[in-house]
């Protein structure tokens, strides 16, 4: 009777020594989220998820916070995919002239790699100062939704380049138009990596800080409007732990850490199993 | 039939119209954002030595001084810190997983280390504050908030990413060549050193270069934990600041039309010029 | 002398799912065995078993034995290093390194601790003389692999097999992805190399089998119908099955 191979020969140190690191990497990873999740769940209640934040007194809440993230996020998608997903169509299914895709990669490549804070920069000097927008959920949208724009662009144009071209060459031999290849074949076999990189961006935009301080601010007002501060979970938690005054910031930071936490997995998650509803492949695009 | 090809024509016309919106505006957004700080970086520039604020040592934005060597060297010593801890740890996830699991297992772990990637900088910074910050004041009598605290926090924060990299770098050498390996007699071991990690090399490169353009970039999470500028270098267990974090310190204290203000957007603009070359430097690993 | 290869009573099994059923054969040392069937036989299974390539499957078990010459394969105690360098194996579709034509060859001797330049290149000309490549990749051999042609490109990795110094060659349908040409110059090497080692070809074609080989064995859903000498099988077979296989009623 022979046994399988795996435990006749006996792991060299190479495979050994990548085991012990991998189990390290992942363990030290899961460690600091169980940390979160261990210091965050005890604070977590009704009143807490509701309530309205406190700046000196114990017992605040993030109700207005998590109302603000969610809005923010939606509206900036709602603001960046179609823009994003028209631009990507234009790239991969029209894309008429060489040099000027050539430009026009160039330029989404540089905006995809631009920093966060360089962003927020510009955008503070010219929505905020000359403009004279307030901080507010409004203008922080709008923030988000050029933040997301080259990254939506990206995600829309590979899960399009990933279609064969044999079936828009299928296509065209029974006499469609572009539109109609686009509408009927390519957008349809786009479908299950466009979900899964919504949820992927949705995620991303939740965590989202270093441009929401000089846009929406840190704060929220006494009740909600596109106008008023919107401080976001992100930044409660960035200022909670490094401004904040109330006795229990260390456990509200952890608390809000634990929903925002929440929230992302939420955004991953739900991406991928929508991506699955939709048929997609087994092997999942590459991010 | 004429009128249908007319129709399709036409629709034609207008969807191009409209994906040429879509694609200008937002390339006129970025051009405007490069120009606005491009502008304000040259007319900062022409007013100011150059060299005294690209290469000078002191910071002093009151007395006029807006030297920003410090913060360069505060970057390339928490990015280069960051790597050192990710990429050893990364690259020991990639050959386990992209190697060593079966398909079905390494697509879990895959799954794990992009909801990981998602994870929000103020996580990763919160638990530099609560964990490594406190150990490192233990560990070096210092206040804990220093450079290597933006290191180590930055490591794991650029880990999930660059091992998601790696593990698709490895799993995509082909089994044929693996089999072929080992059936001219080479060990796992061999074969892995030899065959699959030269095989993988420019996954491997690109994987390095864009945790080096998140490194370079992030912002929350190493100003968390870094400590602040204390007025001149003192060391990696000292406080310092990072060009990105810098630029979050200051922009409260020098807003737009303040004389100083034009020296955050020299900083800008060069963290955009750097990342933009690492990010190109990644892209064309990948076309390779 | 090559070794003899003695197959006793074979059996294996996917996740209990049988490939494979007591499979008893011999192949006489130096002599070319030729195993047809039709898709899903088990011939593949067969040729990995020679090598214990199949111990890379999970949830595989087998029972019986193989030897090669006096060494059994299917032991606890074989050492995998030593029988794969024993016995090569040419794949299906050509699977060149991705590095230059000269490192592909000498991948196997570097992995056997030979480091010595001139050595090398002693080897590596040797093996590429033998699998007939030489002449076209002469004063190129820093060029990447990939550059040849797919008949060069599974020549190459005859030639990287044989730099190894094997005893037994194994090859999984190594004209079923190359021209007409390319496969007639590969089974010019089985036959030119037959004596010099002991050859297993797994194949598709029967006409490639008869021209090829001294044995032919047909399996059939994981069991060995026949196996003979390849002249009296193709003219005269003893079972039904291999008759209806050969003729062209099965497949």
């Amino acid at each position: 009777m022979g046994r399988a191979g795996a435990t006749a020969v006996r792991a060299g140190w190479v495979r050994r020594l990548a085991a012990g690191l991998a189990g390290l990497g992942l363990m030290g990873l899961t460690a600091v989220l169980a940390e979160l999740v261990a210091q965050g769940v005890p604070h977590l209640n009704w009143h807490f998820l509701t309530a309205a934040p406190s700046e000196f007194q114990p017992r605040g809440g993030i109700g207005p916070e998590l109302v603000n993230t969610v809005v923010m996020v939606l509206a900036a998608e709602a603001l960046s995919w179609p823009l994003a997903w028209a631009a990507a169509i234009w790239r991969v299914e029209y894309a008429p002239r060489p040099t000027l895709v050539r430009v026009y990669d160039l330029l989404l490549m540089a905006f995809q790699s631009l920093p966060g804070i360089a962003l927020a920069l510009v955008l503070f000097s010219v929505l905020v100062i000359d403009w004279g927008w307030p901080l507010s959920v409004a203008t922080g949208t709008v923030a988000l939704a050029v933040l997301n724009w080259p990254v939506a662009a990206v995600l829309c144009q590979e899960a399009m380049a990933r279609v064969p071209e044999a079936w828009r060459e299928g296509s065209w031999a029974l006499g469609a138009t572009r539109f109609q290849t686009l509408t009927r074949i390519v957008i349809p076999a786009a479908l299950p990596d466009l979900a899964a990189g919504l949820g992927l961006s949705l995620a991303r935009l939740s965590g989202e800080t270093a441009v929401l301080i000089f846009t929406a601010g840190v704060n929220v007002g006494p009740q909600w409007g596109w106008f008023e501060p919107g401080e976001t979970l992100a930044v409660h938690l960035w200022y909670v732990r490094t401004e904040g005054l109330m006795p229990d910031r260390g456990a509200v930071a952890a608390a809000t850490g634990t929903v925002l936490l929440a929230l992302v997995a939420l955004g991953v998650l739900g991406g991928r199993w929508l991506a699955r509803r939709l048929g997609a492949p087994k092997e999942p695009l590459r991010f | 039939m004429r009128s249908v090809h007319a129709f399709n024509l036409a629709v034609e016309r207008v969807q191009t119209a409209l994906f040429w919106a879509g694609a200008a505006l937002g390339a006129a957004v970025l051009a405007a954002v490069v120009g606005y700080l491009g502008y304000g970086a040259m007319a900062f520039l022409s007013r100011h030595d150059a060299w005294a604020v690209v290469g000078g040592m002191s910071w002093d934005p009151v007395r006029g001084r807006f030297g920003m060597a410090p913060f360069w060297i505060g970057s390339a010593v928490v990015a280069a810190l960051g790597l050192a801890i990710a990429v050893p740890l990364g690259l020991g996830i990639g050959i386990w997983a992209g190697q060593g699991l079966v398909p079905a297992l390494r697509q879990r772990v895959g799954v794990y280390l992009t909801v990981l990637s998602a994870v929000p900088s103020v996580v990763w910074g919160w638990w530099g504050l609560v964990v490594v910050v406190p150990a490192l004041r233990q560990l070096t009598g210092g206040t804990g908030y220093s450079l290597a605290a933006g290191g180590v926090v930055l490591g794991l924060m650029v880990l999930p990413t660059f091992a998601q990299l790696a593990v698709q770098a490895v799993a995509a050498v082909p089994a044929a060549w693996v089999e072929g390996s080992l059936a001219l007699g080479a060990t796992m071991d061999q074969t892995l050193l030899r065959l699959v990690l030269p095989a993988a090399k420019a996954g491997l490169r690109r994987a390095l270069w864009v945790a080096l353009a998140r490194a370079l970039g992030e912002t929350v999470a190493v100003q968390m934990v870094v400590g602040g500028f204390p007025g001149r270098f003192f060391g990696v267990w000292a406080p310092g600041a990072t060009i990105p974090s810098q630029i979050l310190t200051e922009l409260p204290l020098l807003p737009p039309g303040t004389p100083g203000h034009g020296a955050l957007e020299v900083m800008a603009l060069l963290l955009v010029v750097a990342m933009t070359a690492v990010t190109q430097w990644a892209g064309r690993e990948r076309r390779q | 002398m090559p070794p003899a290869i003695v197959v006793d009573r074979l059996s294996v099994w996917y996740d209990g799912v049988a490939a494979l059923r007591r499979i008893s054969l011999t192949v006489p040392g130096g002599a070319v065995l030729a195993v047809i069937g039709p898709s899903g036989c088990g011939k593949s299974t067969f040729l990995r078993v020679l090598n214990r390539l199949i111990d890379r499957v999970p949830g595989v078990r087998w029972e019986g034995q193989v030897y090669i010459g006096e060494d059994p394969v299917l032991s606890e105690r074989t050492d995998l290093t030593r029988l794969r360098q024993r016995v090569g194996m040419v794949f299906q579709r050509p699977n060149p390194f991705p590095f230059s034509i000269f490192d592909n060859v000498a991948y196997g001797p570097r992995l056997h601790g030979v480091h010595d330049p001139k050595a090398l290149r002693q080897v590596v000309e040797a093996s590429l003389k033998k699998a007939a490549l030489w002449d076209e990749v002469r004063g190129k051999l820093r060029r990447p692999a990939a550059t040849l042609s797919g008949g060069q490109q599974q020549r190459l990795c005859l030639a990287r097999a044989l730099a190894v110094d094997p005893e037994v060659l194994l090859m999984d349908e190594p004209t079923s992805a190359l021209d007409p040409v390319a496969a007639a110059r590969i089974e010019e090497l089985v036959v030119e190399l037959k004596g010099r080692y002991t050859m297993v070809v797994v194949t598709h074609n029967l006409q490639q089998a008869a021209r090829i080989s001294d044995f032919t064995a047909f399996l059939q859903k994981g069991e060995l119908v026949e196996v003979g000498e390849t002249r009296s099988m193709f003219t005269a077979p003893r079972d039904r099955r291999t008759e209806e296989y050969l003729t062209g009623r099965l497949e």
